[in-house]
């Protein structure tokens, strides 16, 4: 399937593992390839901007769902608030599995990045899968580097862009098919935040097909 | 004064808000405790029906979340 995608879609489809490797995360979701979608010179890209899905805002949005990377975060600071309330200071905590388990026992390849992936979260071996590749291709602490797998969704995403393509009757995937896949996910990353952006799905999907059939 | 603290104290500890987000980081902190403790007893030789057992759960439901992950050693 993927020689079907044109250079742009291809390139999109680099860049976003590239924002995955730049954010710290572990995996290539359907937001990375959203801001990708969201930064080239094509059309589609265009039209999602002009509605206000822009790089800077998406990238912005992801890090509010999602965070930065790296299992350092793996417990935020309301977190570490939420756990106080409940008489468990997650500093002693950790100083002690740290003490059992060395000092990597809470970065090492888990589960932090899955935590607002719900699909990945309901599966616990993909999860496990995912983390134990995490740990062989990473060092631990820094900027993931080697493989970042694509999570389900993302995958899922890539396959409905050759189902647009296939209803456009288009004999290549471009960008275009790509960014219609992605504003139409009805789970995961992309709906809240086009929706925390003020864009509604169909409202994109509209400008999208209207920038095409102008062009054509 | 005293008082006012352990009645600020009460009031906030019962806001579903916090409560709610204790639960769900004490979930993620538990899977993380587990995760190590299973890797460990693995580690040790213990069999999976022996981790089973000490966790509480089917030896299918542990060698199902970390058989790939731990593996045999």
């Amino acid at each position: 399937m993927f020689e079907r995608f044109t250079g742009e879609a291809r390139a999109a489809v680099a860049q976003a593992q590239e924002h995955a490797r730049r954010l710290g995360h572990r995996y290539i979701g359907c937001e990375h390839l959203l801001l990708a979608a969201a930064s080239t010179a094509e059309p589609a890209s265009a039209a999602l901007r002009e509605r206000g899905v822009t790089p800077e805002r998406v990238e912005t949005e992801i890090v509010r769902l999602v965070g930065l990377g790296q299992a350092a975060n793996l417990f935020s600071a309301s977190d570490r608030e939420a756990l106080a309330s409940i008489g468990i200071d997650l500093d002693v905590v950790r100083a002690r599995v740290e003490a059992a388990f060395g000092p990597d026992a809470f970065t090492r390849g888990g589960p932090a990045a899955c935590r607002s992936q719900p699909a990945v979260r309901k599966n616990p071996v993909a999860l496990l899968r995912r983390a134990r590749r995490g740990g062989r291709h990473q060092h631990a602490g820094t900027t993931p580097s080697g493989h970042i797998p694509f999570t389900p969704r993302a995958k899922k995403s890539l396959l409905l862009s050759l189902r647009e393509a296939e209803t456009r009757h288009d004999n290549y995937i471009g960008l275009e098919h790509l960014t219609l896949a992605l504003v139409g996910m009805r789970d995961g990353a992309v709906p809240p935040i086009l929706s925390a952006l003020g864009a509604s799905q169909a409202t994109l999907r509209a400008a999208i097909l209207d920038r095409y059939r102008k062009a054509s | 004064m005293e008082r006012t603290l352990e009645l600020a104290e009460g009031a906030s500890s019962s806001d579903p808000e916090v409560g709610l987000h204790a639960v769900a980081a004490l979930r993620i902190l538990m899977e993380r405790l587990e995760m190590l403790q299973v890797e460990q007893a693995r580690a040790l030789g213990w069999s999976w029906e022996k981790i089973a057992s000490r966790l509480g759960v089917t030896k299918q439901t542990v060698h199902r979340k970390y058989g790939r992950r731990v593996g045999r050693r």
